[in-house]
């Protein structure tokens, strides 16, 4: 640590010196002065890389506002940035902007450091709270060209499966009784709000979505949908369906497609 | 609503992955995701709270998801 902070300090004191001759490697005194995030341009990979602080200082120079703070804040945005834009970028058919989410979550992160446990790494903890941030985003993006049908419950919000299925050629006899079972079990074991969450989720809709469209939490929306799963999974069951027989449904889907 | 084809599969693998042992939910998983992800980077033995997130992120899709991307963007800066 006393290293990196003298090396700061040079590197401080350097940045003060002009150059014409960047990338060069070499110093000049007849141009124009450039900042400290500019030394890469001058310096060698290896100096530039060997001031980096690695996860731990990262941390401490941030929680505790040493003279590294504002150095630490810089690398920990270039890494979010570089990792935000690696994740993220072209998900949901929409556009990112990896900078706007890196500065959201670099506010979060410096108002709950003190939440920040060590039992992951620091960038990683700083990074997920980043994905989890650009995701929500883009899902609000990608949710706001959605239809809303989904959420309607003027037709009792059904869920019709056997016209399709029962229409699909190829489908052997077996899995028209399967699917035939299946709706009834929705029809009869869930309530009108899964059926709902059932519904949008199907239609592509993400647990924080749907949360947003019914005015509820993330976790509760995915708590309906667990148990509604866990209702008809038992409920084929109890008529002598197991997991193989669901398998065999799913592969005969997979040969008319 | 009538489920297209696709629909009607996609509702069927999710009663066919679903177990009761999930006892985290969102919030739960959202907490001790990075600790997860490192976990599972390193190889390191999952003890029995990041077993339970490994149990969630296979039954929710969309914390699946997330922990995907969170690991292409650490893998993207591990060398930094």
């Amino acid at each position: 640590m006393n290293f990196l902070l003298e090396f700061h300090k040079f590197a401080v004191r350097s940045s003060k010196v002009t150059t014409s001759n960047r990338g060069t490697g070499g110093f000049s005194a007849d141009s124009e002065e450039f900042p400290l995030d500019g030394l890469g341009d001058i310096w060698p990979d290896e100096a530039r890389r060997r001031m980096r602080l690695n996860d731990s200082e990262l941390y401490e120079a941030i929680r505790s506002g040493s003279e590294l703070r504002d150095e630490a804040i810089a690398q920990l945005r270039e890494l979010l940035i570089r990792g935000l834009s690696k994740a993220l970028t072209g998900r949901y058919g929409k556009p990112f902007n990896a900078e706007d989410v890196a500065q959201e979550t670099l506010m979060k992160v410096l108002n709950s450091i003190d939440q920040y446990s060590g039992r992951s790494k620091f960038v990683t903890w700083a990074m997920a709270i980043a994905i989890r941030i650009g995701i929500s985003d883009l899902r609000k993006k990608y949710h706001a060209d959605q239809s809303l049908d989904s959420f309607r419950t003027d037709d009792g919000a059904k869920i019709d499966i056997t016209t399709t299925v029962t229409l699909t050629p190829g489908l052997e006899f077996s899995n028209r009784e399967f699917a035939k079972l299946l709706q009834q079990l929705i029809d009869s074991e869930l309530t009108e709000k899964q059926r709902v969450v059932v519904r949008a989720f199907l239609s592509d809709y993400s647990t924080d979505g749907i949360a947003d469209g019914l005015g509820m939490t993330r976790n509760a929306i995915y708590k309906l949908l667990h148990d509604a799963r866990l209702k008809l999974k038992t409920g084929l069951e109890s008529h002598g369906y197991d997991s193989d027989d669901i398998a065999s449904f799913l592969a005969s889907g997979e040969s008319i497609k | 609503m009538k489920l297209t084809t696709d629909q009607t599969f996609e509702l069927s693998k999710l009663i066919q992955s679903v177990t009761d042992k999930d006892s985290l939910g969102c919030d739960g998983c959202s907490e001790l995701m990075g600790e997860y992800a490192d976990a599972m980077r390193s190889g390191i033995e999952l003890g029995s709270a990041l077993l339970a997130v490994n149990a969630h992120i296979e039954q929710c899709r969309c914390c699946k998801y997330e922990y995907r991307m969170l690991l292409i963007a650490l893998e993207e800066v591990a060398d930094l």
